[in-house]
């Protein structure tokens, strides 16, 4: 099997690879062709703009980077294997399905960060293939940060079965509330983020790629979760689950609920108009 | 002045078998929603919610007694900073929700931090009038600015009274002058402004003793702020105090001034309650403030069953006693003057409608009310009622139920003005002070019934406050030649009735639906007093700015106060009303002292 790496001397710009993406044509997978090494690394990163994605995420502000930014310190990586010139997938299209953190200690903004992005090999799904795109941040050799981001392709042969959920759990809320989100929700914090994805953009995009409306970006919604959390989020060694169901459309209302579960705390997103989740995940501490 | 003790009297429930809870559920698929089904969310600021009453055990019942008795402080010691939390537990037990279901959102309040209250300590010396001594360390002050009360009823009281052929003149006259003046259609209704200032006053003095549990108190000043005369005598010293506090211009053109100021501050002598006490109480008395009782008849014939059972339950006599001890009490202490004489200038009116009198005299006053209807409606302006399709006389008819009076004891509180100048006492402060004696007497029947509350009654006692059937009287006394309300039981004096209080022993809380109108703004949000979030109505003033509560991080609270205690609406499953718990504000905000200078 042969990688492809992806080097860079400093974090790069996301814009370039979203041009790339929103332009390029590719075929897909072919039936029988498997997902080979793509790798893309860069070394010394500072964390730039953490007032700003603490306040547009919920956060109070302070010099601890949540636990879900080193996900939008090394998107422009994520972008730079997605969009490469021999990634078979096109990068338009992919749906974000699921989401692992695990957090080894919490980054200060002073942190210098090494990141590394691959993605090898993929899953056959029901309407298409799941691949996992793996992210490791280390601070002076040593690794604090990592993510394993499941994406969905509909470029690629499924196995067209229904496959039996696992179920949510519902505990008995100790929070539950209401977000109320905007319009330009989606448009501000793709700046702060730098994922400025039409279909989170505006409704007329978003239309172009299938969606209804625009819709609030993923990553935005398990931020704003672990905001809520708060101290229910511990801060040493924790690890994050979180599966995606359903888009959800902006403006719009979410209703958020947690309680404990299993040891850890579980929480959702569910529409106030008929109950059913966008959302849910699990936090857990790791001893 | 010292205040004759009192004690919760623990109401007995009645036997099991005659026990209604209102068990209420969601509306089932293709089920219609009703005021009986729960409602399907709450999304909403407030810190109250959607809330069941707490069993106390007769012991916490021994302690939270003293919250209805408390002393003012005659000292403030250095203490420690206050945290946010304990702000926001005192506030929400303050102005976020001091009155049960008034549609008017008419108090705003200001905070200030150690350092800004000594330079206010030193413009509350400086005003003539305090009703007490301006204390030194205060850890904080709130300055609470109200405003005259209008809402649609004020609006269709602009048509009322006017003689036919002139109403073309008076009615533009009156408006213009409630605009621009702040006039009030009828007495009652400026009234109002002052009884809802008592009542807060009262809920404030509590608050900051359960917030801090029992460690700080709050020293509050209502007479220097009073009445119009009090208010000319210091305006310059109140326009220092509006600047301070970020008052403009264009808030005193739209009537708003200051009602009253609250010093708060660590007592060397604590008053004595436990935290576990203080958390039940706070709790409670915010399930208390969750509901809005309806006035009129609950059991319609569409109400589910537990609603359609009579019960066969009464307040006790010695509850109602303490109830009007409670009552003198807290007169005597908002206006100064001693026990004794409060019972002549607080005059009440008892009605027991158990009784074959009572029952009598409840008619009577139905009759007399309806009447008055009739007449409003029948002089209302043809000319402003048709091109409005009718509406004017629609929503004075609705008034029959909102005026109509039910309970088991019903009490008529108000006072003789000339009495009440006579004895040294601003009518303004005493009618101030009649809304906290109704408030004190109404919050100690609740909590009595919650002493020993069993598992299957939701309350023991419910209360309503009123100020409708007092309005619709003084329609008839201004323009259509009724006497008042208390005339019959005080014909001696000349009696001027302000608020009508009732007690019920029941067990079964009202539907949620009443409830859903003080927080749901699609059901009636325009006519009803969406309970306020903590940044809509409090102001803090930190390092020389102004900035409003719980507005951080891009985002504003939904923490429902002592929320640890649970005490949150479920259906019979136990499942919540989503978003009714609502979610604790960020600790590293809420653990924080607000400001660090010391007081």
């Amino acid at each position: 099997m042969t990688t492809t790496r992806i080097d860079f001397d400093a974090r790069p710009s996301a814009g370039s690879f979203m041009l790339r993406a929103a332009l390029g044509r590719k075929a897909g997978l072919r039936d029988g062709e498997s997902l080979q090494r793509f790798e893309s690394a860069v070394n010394d990163v500072p964390i730039e703009g953490l007032a700003e994605y603490q306040a547009i995420c919920g956060f109070p502000a302070s010099d601890t980077v949540p636990l879900t930014m080193p996900q939008v310190v090394a998107a422009p990586l994520h972008l730079a294997v997605l969009t490469h010139s021999d990634f078979p997938m096109p990068a338009m299209g992919l749906v974000h399905v699921a989401s692992r953190i695990t957090q080894q200690r919490p980054l200060r903004e002073t942190d210098r960060l090494d990141i590394v992005v691959w993605v090898e090999g993929q899953r056959q799904a029901r309407k298409g293939c799941e691949i996992d795109l793996v992210t490791e941040v280390r601070t002076g050799g040593e690794l604090v940060w990592e993510s394993v981001t499941t994406v969905l392709s509909t470029a690629a042969k499924g196995h067209g079965n229904k496959t039996e959920s696992p179920p949510i759990p519902e505990p008995d809320p100790t929070r539950s509330t209401v977000w109320t989100m905007p319009s330009d929700l989606g448009r501000r914090y793709g700046t702060i983020a730098g994922d400025r994805n039409p279909i989170h953009l505006w409704p007329i995009t978003a239309k172009l790629f299938g969606f209804k409306r625009h819709i609030i970006h993923g990553m935005w919604l398990l931020a704003r979760a672990i905001a809520e959390l708060d101290d229910d989020v511990p801060d040493g060694r924790v690890q994050v689950d979180v599966a995606f169901k359903r888009p959800v459309f902006l403006p719009g209302s979410i209703a958020f609920s947690a309680g404990l579960h299993e040891g850890g705390t579980a929480f959702r997103l569910n529409s106030p108009s008929n109950g059913k989740p966008h959302v849910f995940g699990r936090v857990q501490t790791l001893d | 002045m010292i205040q004759n003790p009192v004690s919760l009297v623990p109401v007995t429930p009645p036997e099991p078998s005659l026990r209604v809870r209102r068990n209420a559920h969601p509306a089932a698929e293709g089920e219609k929603r009703n005021r009986y089904t729960l409602p399907a969310l709450l999304q909403s600021g407030s810190p109250v919610g959607y809330r069941t009453r707490v069993p106390l055990t007769p012991a916490e019942g021994a302690e939270a007694a003293s919250l209805f008795a408390i002393e003012r402080p005659v000292a403030f010691e250095p203490g420690p900073s206050v945290r946010e939390s304990e702000l926001f537990d005192e506030v929400s037990l303050g102005i976020l929700s001091a009155r049960q279901s008034t549609n008017f959102r008419g108090h705003k309040q200001v905070t200030l931090g150690p350092v800004d209250s000594r330079t206010l300590a030193g413009h509350l010396r400086a005003l003539s009038g305090c009703e007490a001594s301006v204390l030194d360390h205060a850890a904080m002050t709130h300055v609470v600015f109200t405003r005259p009360y209008r809402t649609p009823f004020t609006l269709l009281l602009t048509f009322v009274g006017h003689r036919l052929g002139l109403n073309w003149f008076t009615v533009p006259w009156r408006a213009i002058s409630k605009r621009w003046m702040h006039t009030d259609d009828i007495p009652s209704i400026g009234y109002l402004q002052h009884l809802h200032l008592g009542i807060l006053a009262e809920a404030m003095e509590r608050a900051a003793v359960v917030a801090s549990i029992g460690r700080r108190q709050a020293q509050v000043f209502l007479a220097p702020f009073a009445d119009r005369s009090a208010r000319k005598r210091n305006a310059s010293v109140l326009a220092k105090i509006n600047r301070l506090c970020g008052l403009t211009p264009s808030d005193t053109a739209k009537g708003w001034r200051i009602g009253l100021v609250a010093q708060v501050g660590t007592v060397p002598t604590p008053i004595p309650l436990s935290e576990s006490t203080a958390r039940k109480v706070g709790a409670n008395l915010l399930a208390f403030r969750s509901e809005r009782i309806q006035p009129g008849v609950n059991a319609e014939e569409a109400a589910p069953e537990g609603y359609q059972h009579r019960q066969d339950m009464d307040i006790p006599e010695e509850l109602a006693f303490m109830a009007a001890r409670a009552a003198y009490n807290s007169f005597s202490h908002w206006t100064g003057c001693a026990r004794d004489q409060a019972k002549n200038l607080l005059l009440l009116e008892r009605i027991d409608v158990l009784t074959d009198g009572g029952k009598e005299r409840l008619r009577q006053i139905r009759a007399d009310n309806n009447g008055i209807t009739d007449s409003l409606i029948a002089n209302l302006p043809l000319w402003a009622d048709l091109p409005m399709g009718r509406a004017l006389s629609r929503n004075a008819n609705r008034g029959r139920k909102a005026f109509a009076l039910v309970g088991q004891r019903i009490y008529i509180g108000g006072l003789d003005r000339t009495e009440v100048l006579e004895a040294g006492i601003d009518p303004t402060v005493a009618c101030q002070a009649i809304g906290a004696a109704a408030s004190r007497s109404a919050r100690l029947c609740e909590l009595s019934g919650c002493v020993d509350l069993p598992e299957d009654c939701d309350l023991l006692v419910g209360t309503c406050l009123m100020a409708g059937p007092v309005n619709q009287n003084d329609i008839g006394k201004q323009f259509y030649g009724y006497r008042d309300l208390l005339t019959g039981a005080h014909e001696s004096k000349d009696p001027t009735s302000m608020l009508v209080w009732t007690l019920k022993a029941k067990t079964i809380a009202d539907p949620l639906g009443n409830e859903e109108q003080l927080l749901n703004a699609r059901r009636k949000g325009a006519l009803v007093d969406l309970r306020p979030a903590p940044h809509e109505v409090v102001t803090l003033r930190v390092d020389g700015r102004l900035m409003p509560m719980r507005n951080a991080a891009g985002r504003t609270s939904q923490e429902r106060a002592f929320a640890d205690v649970g005490n949150f609406v479920r259906d019979p499953n136990g499942t919540h009303i989503p978003g009714n718990p609502g979610s604790a504000w960020p600790s590293s905000l809420a653990e924080a002292p607000l400001w660090t200078e010391q007081s």
